[in-house]
């Protein structure tokens, strides 16, 4: 017997023939099928998308304006009838649109956080000409800060630049009319707007001239946002003043609204002059050396405070700049052999860098990951519309047959699926969109645990927002006309009597148990990575850091910012540091340059003293930082050998030092490191006695290996900017009122940088792995409940076709613990497979996240085992309703119904 | 009139002579493909009938089927201007052809 040609072959390409030749095209590609011996299904299809692409019958003139107008009538039928059936089953309408909106909304929200911190361009005139300018001494770490000095001398020697404009981040405590506070903004060089060719909305800017001298200038250009609210968005707010310590600044310009300084996400409130860098505290990162020359931060040329960018003149290559400012640099070494030493240029397209090209390489591939995760989510949320859409196309096979019977041609059946999927899929795009632009905004407004004034802001890219709704739509249409296509097949009878189950058990592992495999596969691969990042933030926030955490208070203040000179601000601290000794339940207070994990980072390079030999690595950095003596036992850190600083320590006497462990190993791995000499930067740089060694602390981060640290004493050197760090035996949250109460008193409009305990400070540094860890938990947990609901969703659906199955076994003596049983291990088997791939894949991608983790490896078991443990107990919970609903099916009625 | 007949209409005109009263689309498809060794579109097929329909060489009959099981085909047959022209065609060829066979064969 001569093989039929499959009715599904029939299907598919019929609806896309041309009505009035439609049977007999079909008659015959199905002769030809039975005719052909060599893949004939292959020849089928091929033989009709030649059709559709030659329509031969094209060449017999047609009329079609009656049968377009019909079109559209039906069209709108179709859409009403739809909307009916769609409010009809309000449940299953309501996790399509739930599952899609949480996948687009999701989707959105997330791209376009990492899409502002990590990719998008700032907005440069030109941008491509824009190159980033870094200088180093040290080969590891080429991006460093560069001094005001060596940028004037840059620019001025240069032939490789149209212009070379710095900048850097600074906390100015400014007064606009009575209100007081601390902003955030940038101090640049007068050149900074022309140069980057960033459009101002109002005002004139700076001119070259505010860039000459020192202190002579006090102009602001300030951020639209801080015009609006502070100025009422007026146009004569040009010529107004504020004050920013205590000094009266004329505005003369603002910003156009576009541009929110250099931070990506983060929005500059205004802009001075460099030449009014005293009157301000620039961050970031800073670097300070021994200058041979200056006192103050534009002379010294070791003060390295200032970001470059320059403007690459016209057919000057990248490599051609990095030579010719390579030269100059070498020159610079020259004439400043004890600031410039090594002193480097490294040029790069601005367009590469967004933070910094250290934190980039840091941040984009935690970017890429989340991407990676939400981008799961959507398809776990896509494939829950496929398989709900499958489950009900085949539970509506009997409308679709009796609807043919009465006439309904196969094409006008599936328009009326498609439409009905659109209309799923639009009210899911919509929700979507509703969704992420409220994720959008509530982020934005989101605080960070950190006292500083940085607000955020976020502009949303609506093509990526289009392409996640156009996906779904695709989604729902695709896995729409599927089921229409297999239900309007001419199996009418069997249909209409509703037998399918009977008739057409169906194959045993179809699309949707495929699809639900691949949700759970999916949601496995997220939750172990929200587990490993849970797990390795409890580790380390239980990591030992060297020191006793809880009981420290902090409060970071600088004098400066007050228009304290050093020996005012002397006077200030000694007398602070009493009266808070004063307070209840304080044990020990002491000053600190720096505290551990806070975020700014000062570094030195040093030589033992007559050794050239003895320094490890040449100009390896160790970290720096200013103490009293009383710093040591507020922190709870035991001095291993030697003293700490004391009276004896005068700004006349020998510059002294404790050092950290590590240090004295890696510089005196002789163990006689107490008593000796280092000197600052070279040979000829100032002596420093080491006096102590100190066990070593974690400073930067929480987990890191202990870094090489030097202790100066704080009382051999002025400065105007220090941390109070207190130990209480009481309550720290009283304690940090009693502070501000105290300091207050004594400078009514102090200002803290930072007030609160260190474990907040700690909270700080941990904010990536908390924000991971609750982000992907997140995403994971979300994308277990969609898993489930898909579960859910097909085992109840083989339920209820096999209603009559499971009625003629119970009638037939099976029990009910058997029928739950036979339901259960359906269910059990797609999620164990599930799991079983979502481990083998999550092992894999787990290794993206090993630089991340503390404390645990990517192969952590426990991590695997949670996992697997949480998504089977959800698998369970799903499958048991549909069970339960199995057993308690009534053979009687089961059997009546056949 | 003459009317001339192009290189794939002869064929198809032979094919459903050969075919007589089974000369369905397929069926046509298939024996062209056969003769010609090359593979032929049922779409080519479709649009060659169409054109041989409007110069009037063929007309089309649907074959009602007659046992159950059986299908509508649509069966092809030449008129007698289809006739003739694929008669002429033959002589013509028969003709310019004469003598040549030896120096015809492929090497």
């Amino acid at each position: 017997m001569r093989r039929q040609a499959p009715r599904w072959l029939r299907g598919v390409a019929g609806p896309f023939l041309p009505s009035a030749h439609r049977d007999l095209i079909l008659n015959d590609l199905d002769e030809d099928f039975t005719r052909r011996r060599q893949c004939p299904h292959l020849w089928y299809i091929a033989q009709a998308i030649h059709l559709m692409w030659t329509r031969p019958w094209h060449l017999r003139p047609v009329h079609h304006s009656k049968g377009s107008r019909l079109m559209w009538a039906t069209l709108w039928q179709d859409v009403r009838y739809g909307l009916r059936t769609l409010r009809k089953a309000p449940g299953f309408t309501a996790v399509a649109v739930v599952s899609l909106a949480v996948g687009i909304g999701l989707n959105s929200a997330i791209f376009t956080i990492v899409d502002n911190l990590l990719f998008r361009p700032l907005p440069f005139e030109r941008p491509d000409s824009v190159v980033s300018i870094y200088t180093s001494d040290d080969r590891d770490a080429r991006f460093g800060s560069s001094s005001y000095a060596d940028l004037k001398d840059l620019e001025a020697s240069n032939v490789v630049l149209e212009s070379l404009a710095g900048h850097s981040m600074m906390f100015a405590a400014i007064s606009i009319n009575g209100d007081n506070r601390l902003a955030f903004g940038e101090v640049v060089t007068a050149n900074y707007f022309s140069s980057l060719g960033i459009p101002l909305s109002l005002g004139a800017g700076f001119s070259p001239e505010h860039g000459v001298g020192e202190g002579g200038h006090p102009v602001t250009v300030i951020s639209d946002r801080l015009w609006k609210r502070n100025f009422g968005g007026r146009a004569d707010a040009i010529g107004q003043t504020m004050t920013i310590k205590s000094r009266p600044y004329t505005v003369i310009g603002v910003a156009d609204a576009s541009f929110s300084g250099m931070l990506p996400g983060v929005v500059a409130d205004l802009w001075i002059p460099a030449s009014m860098v005293a009157d301000v505290e620039p961050a970031g990162m800073i670097d300070v050396v021994p200058s041979a020359t200056g006192t103050t931060r534009l002379q010294q040329r070791g003060s390295r405070w200032l970001f470059m960018k320059g403007r690459l003149g016209e057919g000057v290559t990248i490599e051609a700049a990095q030579a010719n400012l390579a030269s100059i640099m070498t020159g610079l070494e020259q004439a400043y052999p004890i600031s410039n030493r090594e002193r480097r240029p490294t040029v790069v397209p601005a367009t590469d860098v967004r933070f910094h090209p250290e934190i980039d390489a840091q941040m984009r591939p935690a970017g890429a990951v989340l991407m990676g995760a939400v981008g799961l989510v959507l398809l776990i949320a896509c494939a829950n519309l496929a398989s709900m859409l499958l489950a009900r196309g085949a539970a509506r096979a009997r409308e679709m047959a009796l609807r043919s019977a009465i006439g309904a041609s196969r094409g006008r059946l599936v328009r009326q699926m498609a439409v009905e999927s659109l209309i799923l899929s639009l009210l899911g795009g919509v929700a979507g969109l509703l969704l992420a632009t409220w994720a959008t905004s509530w982020i934005v407004s989101a605080r960070l645990p950190i006292d500083l004034p940085i607000s955020f802001t976020l502009t949303t890219d609506w093509r990526l927002v289009a392409f996640t709704g156009l996906l779904s739509v695709v989604t729902g249409l695709a896995f729409g006309i599927l089921p229409a296509l297999k239900a309007s097949r001419p199996e009418l009878v069997a249909a209409l009597k509703d037998d399918a189950s009977l008739t057409a058990p169906g194959r045993a592992f179809g699309v949707r148990h495929t699809l639900v495999v691949l949700q759970v596969a999916v949601s496995v691969v997220l939750l172990v990575g929200g587990v490993l990042l849970v797990r390795s933030l409890f580790a380390g926030f239980n990591t030992n850091p060297g020191f006793k955490v809880d009981g420290l208070v902090t409060a970071i203040v600088s004098m400066d910012l007050h228009g304290y000179d050093d020996g005012r601000a002397k006077q200030f601290f000694e007398l602070a540091s009493a009266r808070i000794r004063q307070l209840p339940g304080v044990q020990s207070v002491s000053l600190a340059e720096r505290l551990p994990f806070s975020p700014n980072i000062h570094t030195t390079t040093i030589v033992v003293d007559g050794r050239p030999d003895a320094t490890p690595v040449n100009g390896a950095s160790v970290e720096t930082t200013r103490t009293t003596a009383e710093f040591f036992e507020t922190l709870g850190v035991p001095l291993l050998a030697g003293r700490s600083f004391d009276a004896r320590d005068t700004p006349g006497s020998t510059r002294v030092a404790v050092i950290s462990e590590a240090l004295a190993t890696a510089y005196f791995p002789n163990g006689d490191a107490l008593g000796n000499r280092v000197r600052l930067r070279d040979q000829a740089g100032a002596v420093v006695e080491i006096i102590g060694i100190s066990k070593d602390y974690m400073i930067r981060q929480v987990g890191e290996t202990p870094r090489p640290m030097i202790h100066f004493a704080a009382s051999q050197r002025p400065a105007t900017a220090y941390s109070f760090l207190t130990r209480t035996s009481g309550d720290t949250a009283r304690l940090v009122t009693d502070i501000q109460r105290e300091l207050r008193a004594m400078e009514s409009e102090i200002v803290f940088l930072e007030l609160g305990s260190l474990e907040r400070m700690i909270a700080t540094s941990m904010l990536p792995i908390t924000l991971g860890a609750s982000v992907f938990g997140g995403l994971a947990g979300l994308a277990m409940l969609l898993a489930g609901v898909g579960l859910y969703g097909v085992i109840a659906f083989s339920v209820s076709r096999r209603t009559r199955e499971i009625g003629i076994r119970m009638a037939l003596g099976s029990s009910r613990g058997l029928v739950v049983t036979r339901v259960l291990r359906e269910a059990l088997t797609l999620v164990v497979i599930g799991t079983i791939t979502g481990v083998a894949l999550a092992a894999l991608a787990a290794q993206v996240l090993s630089s991340v983790l503390l404390g645990v490896t990517p192969f952590d078991p426990i991590s695997y085992l949670a996992a697997g443990v949480a998504l089977l107990t959800v698998a369970a919970l799903a499958a048991v309703v549909p069970a339960r609903r199995a057993a308690s099916v009534d053979p009687l009625i089961a059997l009546r119904s056949l | 009139m003459t009317v001339y007949l192009g290189e794939f209409e002869q064929l198809v005109l032979l094919a459903i002579i050969r075919l007589g009263e089974d000369a369905s689309g397929a069926a046509i498809r298939e024996a062209v493909e056969e003769g010609s060794q090359r593979m032929v579109w049922i779409g080519a097929i479709y649009t060659t009938l169409q054109r041989l329909t409007d110069k009037g060489l063929i007309n089309a009959n649907v074959a009602v089927p007659e046992a159950a099981g059986q299908r509508k085909r649509k069966i092809f047959a030449l008129t007698d201007e289809g006739q003739s022209a694929i008669g002429r065609a033959y002589e013509t060829w028969a003709r310019m052809t004469r003598g040549l066979k030896p120096r015809l064969e492929s090497p």
